[in-house]
């Protein structure tokens, strides 16, 4: 028994929510950067494991094996019973002239006002049809993400692009929330930074004489130039979208 | 007002035995029951050995459930043997017995093809559904 999500596929239907778009969203606002495609989907892969393991009872100590004896107090995890998470409260001898002895678990889970038995040191394993030493696969955010990246990449870039909120530059994105807005006056001052040079310049240069607050960052802050310049007919961009140089549109048309 | 229509039962609806049905035909099930035993378990029984309650162990989770000790002995011995279900059980007692060997979860006509060879989904599902209920054997939905 493995997770949904450790399935192909739920990875094949996936397609973006509303619901991971905010998540999207916390990432960002926690980072405080623009993301790229890459950083995005390995930190939403990491919330969903996160949150996966809060609904089905939190972290536990082991993962259930019948033929082991448990103490009071510890909590385990059941693949065979989609991955839920108990503690054990209290453990009495089994009562089954049919298998010398064993023991019973009693398991509390989270929400659940009963307490469900689980079979312990049980040694009858012709009466399982499940091997109780095969340990099943961790819950693995890493896991998960080498596996199905590609899908994962493809899915959310396709949501990214249709989503209003979301603005890109290069192969980084940021929530338009976030980004800082570069008004007219500060373009102006780009534009005659670059007409004195003569030359193209980055971003990191343009920002030092524009009047601008430094509190979002300066990650956020270079995004929000190049976004702006990229938007802004007079700016042509001479350099990479990863090394952004600036230039005059009109001074390279002389 | 919710209008309650009768769906026809197709190869993917679920059965299951409702106990309930026994009750209302004055069948003993604990008769109906002892019936299912193979032999040596019917000497057990005789001997006075299937008494009152024992722990079942589902085999699929380790799970641990408070059964009568005939019910358990049918789950836990009898239906691995060849001739709970031999060549010439007949359809409704090899379907009741699936079921029972499946502790009562729901099969599909189909589910029950799979396991009981003899038959294809068309046929288990006409027995099924033809005529009144038999053995308690009706869809999930159904009541
Ligand atoms: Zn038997």
């Amino acid at each position: 028994m493995v997770y949904t999500i450790q399935n192909e596929s739920f990875w094949q239907a996936w397609r973006p929510s509303e619901e991971d778009m905010d998540r999207l969203l916390e990432i960002f606002l926690e980072q405080g950067r623009p993301l790229t495609l890459d950083d995005m989907a390995r930190a939403l892969v990491e919330r969903m494991v996160d949150e996966l393991k809060i609904q089905r009872g939190g972290e536990a100590d082991a993962v259930y094996d019948p033929t082991l004896l448990y103490e009071v107090g510890t909590r385990l995890r059941f693949p065979r019973l989609n991955n839920i998470v108990g503690e054990v409260v209290g453990v009495r001898t089994g009562d089954n002239p049919r298998y010398e002895h064993f023991s019973v678990l009693r398991v509390k889970f989270a929400g659940h006002p009963d307490v469900r038995e689980f079979v312990a040191d049980f040694h009858h394993l012709h009466a399982l049809n499940f091997e109780p030493h095969a340990a099943p696969e961790e819950l693995s955010a890493e896991a998960i993400y080498s596996a199905y990246r590609a899908t994962i990449h493809e899915r959310l870039e396709a949501a990214l692009g249709a989503s209003e909120e979301f603005v890109r530059f290069g192969d980084v994105w940021l929530p338009k929330a976030l980004v800082v807005d570069i008004n007219v006056g500060n373009r102006n001052i780009a534009e005659a930074m670059i007409d004195v040079m003569g030359k193209a310049l980055p971003p990191e240069e343009l920002l030092t004489e524009m009047e601008i607050s430094d509190e979002v960052g300066r990650p956020i802050l270079i995004f929000s130039v190049n976004h702006a310049l990229a938007q802004d007919e007079r700016f042509v961009n001479r350099g990479s979208e990863q090394r952004p140089l600036w230039y005059l549109r009109r001074l390279e048309e002389q | 007002m919710a209008v309650l229509t009768k769906v026809k039962p197709t190869a993917e609806t679920l059965f299951h035995i409702q106990w309930d049905w026994f009750r209302r035909n004055h069948v003993d099930t604990e008769v109906l029951l002892r019936e299912q035993l193979c032999a040596e378990c019917r000497q057990a029984l005789d001997e006075g050995k299937l008494m009152g309650e024992v722990d079942w162990i589902d085999p699929d989770t380790g799970e641990v459930f408070r059964m009568d000790a005939v019910r358990e002995a049918i789950l836990s011995h009898c239906r691995w043997k060849p001739e709970y279900i031999s060549a010439t059980t007949p359809l409704i007692t090899a379907v009741f017995r699936t079921l029972l060997a499946n502790n009562n979860c729901p099969l599909s006509a189909h589910e029950l093809a799979q396991r009981l060879t003899r038959w294809d989904p068309e046929t288990i599902l006409t027995v099924l559904s033809r005529g009144d209920v038999k053995w308690g054997i009706t869809p999930t939905n159904g009541e």
